[in-house]
């Protein structure tokens, strides 16, 4: 049965994505939430120690000693499940893989129904891939709060999790070469480009980093750059191309008007690929490594200047003269904070892989700045945008309150803007306090850097209330509670098809 | 499909490259270093763990340590830490031979621990600084390990590795703080870390 | 050491060559002519260009529809 008009084929392919895509959202916020959680305790706990350190047990001591559990019960015990080191781990990989990667598949997996003309195809294999990958991310937490964590930045979870989750992620890459086989589509449109590889790219660079690093490990320093290369990578070859690749999608399409220059977009993609990729060694300078390692990474990381301004100028072109749009539209406002962070979060990138500024920037607060101005001011903003455009699509309702959307930018964009300058400035002032020896380190460079930390778990604050209010419209929208009235968007075929 | 064959072919070149010079390449470089045996003292550098400090080091790793104190010692043209006098040399690849998993770091709200075992090698200051750590370092933000230990009775006399613990942290009458077979564990693994040995790559007068 | 180079240097080549023949699949597969068609190609009748598909809830679409550049550039200029 050929749908007949192409408003109502994109509305079938759009149905077509509901049960999986929405299962992505709905534990990608199930997870920030619970990430964000960990976060705000982890931020409180690094300028005060005593937060959250114990949790009423029965006193095992007195009850040994000969008291009954009658007359002592219960008291506050010291825990290691809350200790900084397992909550820091676990707010990472909340964010990073429950969070971040979930919202990253369920764009990802709409994208690629979208551009490649054709009905979710294996919707339960998608939906099971994500009943697995919640429960390798739920048991791979549990490891680490049990004290199970492997130490590897990015690489948190212990293997059994690490398995759980590599084999969910399989299950997505064989979907998407199936469903990019099967496309309709005569063009390859861009964004598929970016979708397709980072789903390809993602399973090996997993696989290769856990066998390396904990199934069968290689030697110390070997393991760092194993280590860095797949940290860095995260970002560059999945992250960023799912978000870039979500970008060149929506603005676009949003504001009506195709892409300034689509060569430029290929240079982009291409570019990004070889230079990114090359960049994790930038994370180990001055490490015990050859020099070659690192100047490959830095020399990279340089490069990444290329792909970085070619995506800005064509992101700026396209949007020139409909800046106004951005009063209109939630999706590209969210959007096009997160192509802007992404170039400005990427020239900072390459700037601190210059050798003279990482000897002061390295090891210090200023690179959780750079970390969170990358997650969360790029990629999780273009995420937020990118929900915003699909679920009304999927659920066949209107967003309910364009007043809890303004809430929820203004709080994500001030919350993050204040999270990155106290920890860029508080970094600096560390960086330049531990360059002078005479500065004492605990007497004197740990309580400079305290207000800062306050002003982030602050800043913390302000995103947080973010979160709750985007998770709570988002239930909204999956419980059929979003506005019936005629809207902007076409997801009813029946009026797009009485349209003139 | 002759074109989704090209976009692949070219996703694997792109990816393969980084692949071949950040891993591969270092693997073959210098993944298969062995110990240094300094005939000097016919001693084996970087000299192995014993059994309690490698399982220490399971607890190193368990609690987090590395996401607030690194294991690293840069060269003194890339930054202050000799200046500091976290370390006599430059750490090169051969210190970390032994290191499963590896314990580099990224961030120093804390200090450097490359050689804290040579900075502070009392067994008891480890003890008392890893269950309250403002006692022993005034301003710390460390977060107190006082699960790593354990309230127990005293029976007859008190134990011979009891923290002598003074103030709000102080037991009740009759009872004493003792570690646990971890904490032992992980002051040992603390204990252990000293590389101020010279490497025929990395010597001391560098 | 001199293995590393060497795996270095063949995958240089290597690399270098499989730059080249994508280069030249890509300029003989057409991929470097018609990047108008290609950069429309996720426009059709139903969403057209020249109109915008995203506003606030609430918002009037008469805000947007017919008229995007009004709506986009204000009001108009006399």
């Amino acid at each position: 049965m050929p749908p007949p008009t192409d408003a109502a084929e994109r509305a079938y392919i759009d149905r077509s994505c509901r049960a999986p895509v929405l299962f992505f959202f709905g534990s990608a916020l199930f997870w920030l939430l619970v990430g964000t959680f960990f976060a705000l305790v982890t931020s409180i706990k690094l300028h005060d120690p005593e937060f959250m350190t114990r949790a009423p047990l029965p006193d095992v001591a007195k009850f040994q000693a000969g008291g009954s559990l009658n007359a002592n019960p219960i008291s506050m015990q010291d825990v290691g499940f809350l200790t900084f080191g397992r909550f820091r781990a676990s707010h990472l990989n909340a964010v990073a893989y429950g969070w971040a990667s979930s919202a990253a598949i369920g764009v990802g997996v709409w994208l690629m129904a979208r551009l490649c003309r054709v009905p979710l195809r294996r919707p339960a294999l998608v939906t099971t891939a994500g009943v697995l990958w919640n429960i390798g991310i739920a048991v791979g937490i549990a490891g680490i709060l049990a004290g199970q964590s492997t130490s590897v930045e990015w690489l948190e979870f212990p293997p059994y999790a690490a398995l759980i989750i590599g084999i969910a992620y399989a299950m997505i890459a064989v979907w998407a070469v199936d469903m990019f086989a099967s496309r309709q589509c005569d063009h390859v449109y861009v964004t598929l480009w970016y979708v397709l590889a980072a789903f390809f790219w993602f399973p090996w660079l997993y696989a290769t980093a856990n066998i390396l690093i904990l199934l069968k490990p290689v030697q110390g320093s070997v393991q760092a750059i194993v280590n860095w290369w797949f940290g860095h990578n995260v970002l560059g070859l999945w992250f960023t191309p799912i978000g870039i690749g979500a970008a060149y999608y929506m603005i676009p399409k949003v504001i009506g008007r195709p892409i300034h220059s689509y060569y430029l977009s290929a240079i982009g993609f291409w570019s990004l690929a070889l230079f990114y990729s090359w960049n994790g060694g930038h994370h180990l300078i001055g490490g015990p490594l050859p020099a070659w390692v690192i100047t490959a990474s830095i020399v990279a990381s340089v490069m990444m200047v290329i792909p970085v301004v070619v995506t800005a100028v064509n992101h700026h072109m396209t949007m020139r003269g409909h800046f106004g749009m951005l009063r209109y539209s939630p999706t590209l406002r969210f959007i096009v904070f997160g192509a802007m962070s992404y170039t400005l979060v990427s020239l900072q990138g390459s700037s601190m892989a210059i050798r003279s500024l990482n000897k002061i920037s390295h090891f210090t607060h200023y690179t959780i700045g750079h970390a969170h101005f990358g997650l969360y001011a790029f990629f999780t903003m273009v995420m937020f945008g990118c929900m915003y455009y699909i679920v009304p699509r999927l659920c066949g309702c209107e967003w309910r309150s364009a007043y809890l959307i303004r809430l929820h930018f203004w709080a994500a964009a001030y919350g993050i803007f204040f999270m990155i300058i106290a920890l860029t400035v508080g970094g600096l002032v560390q960086g330049l306090m531990l360059a002078d020896p005479a500065k004492d380190f605990v007497g004197e460079i740990v309580p400079m850097t305290r207000p800062y930390l306050v002003g982030r778990s602050l800043s913390g604050v302000l995103l947080s209330i973010g979160h709750v209010v985007f998770a709570y419209h988002f239930i909204l929208m999956v419980l059929q509670l979003g506005r019936r009235e005629g809207g902007p968007v076409y997801f009813n075929p029946v009026e797009a098809e009485v349209r003139p | 499909m002759n074109r989704m064959r090209n976009l692949f072919i070219g996703f694997f070149a792109t990816f393969i490259c980084s692949w071949l010079g950040l891993v591969l390449a270092p693997h073959i470089q210098f993944g298969g270093l062995k110990e240094y045996l300094n005939e000097d003292d016919n001693q084996y550098l970087p000299p192995a763990r014993t059994g309690l400090a490698e399982r220490g080091s399971q607890v190193y790793a368990a609690n987090g340590c590395i996401y607030c104190h690194t294991q690293q010692v840069r060269p003194a043209h890339q930054g202050y830490d000799l200046a500091r006098g976290w370390g006599a040399r430059r750490t090169v690849a051969r210190d970390y031979i032994h290191d499963r998993p590896h314990f580099l770091g990224t961030m120093r709200t804390g200090p450097d621990l490359t050689n804290i075992g040579h900075r502070q090698n009392s067994v008891a200051w480890h003890h008392k600084h890893l269950f309250a750590p403002a006692t022993v370092s005034k301003g710390s933000i460390m977060p107190p390990f006082r699960y790593l230990y354990r309230k127990q009775r005293i029976v007859g006399a008190p134990s011979p590795d009891a923290l002598q613990i003074e103030g709000p942290d102080a037991p009740e009458p009759g009872f004493e703080i003792v570690p646990t077979e971890d904490a032992k564990a992980l002051v040992a693994y603390l204990v252990s870390l000293n590389r101020m040995y010279p490497l025929p790559e990395a010597p001391v007068d560098q | 050491m001199t293995t590393a180079y060497l795996i270095l240097g063949f995958s240089l080549v290597a690399f270098g060559a499989m730059a080249v023949t994508a280069l030249v699949w890509a300029a003989r597969a057409g991929q470097f002519e018609n990047f108008k068609a290609g950069s429309e190609s996720i426009f059709d009748s139903g969403e057209p260009i020249g109109e915008p598909t995203d506003v606030f809830p609430g918002m009037k679409r008469s805000l947007l529809a017919g008229s995007p550049t009004r709506a986009m550039k204000g009001p108009p200029r006399p």
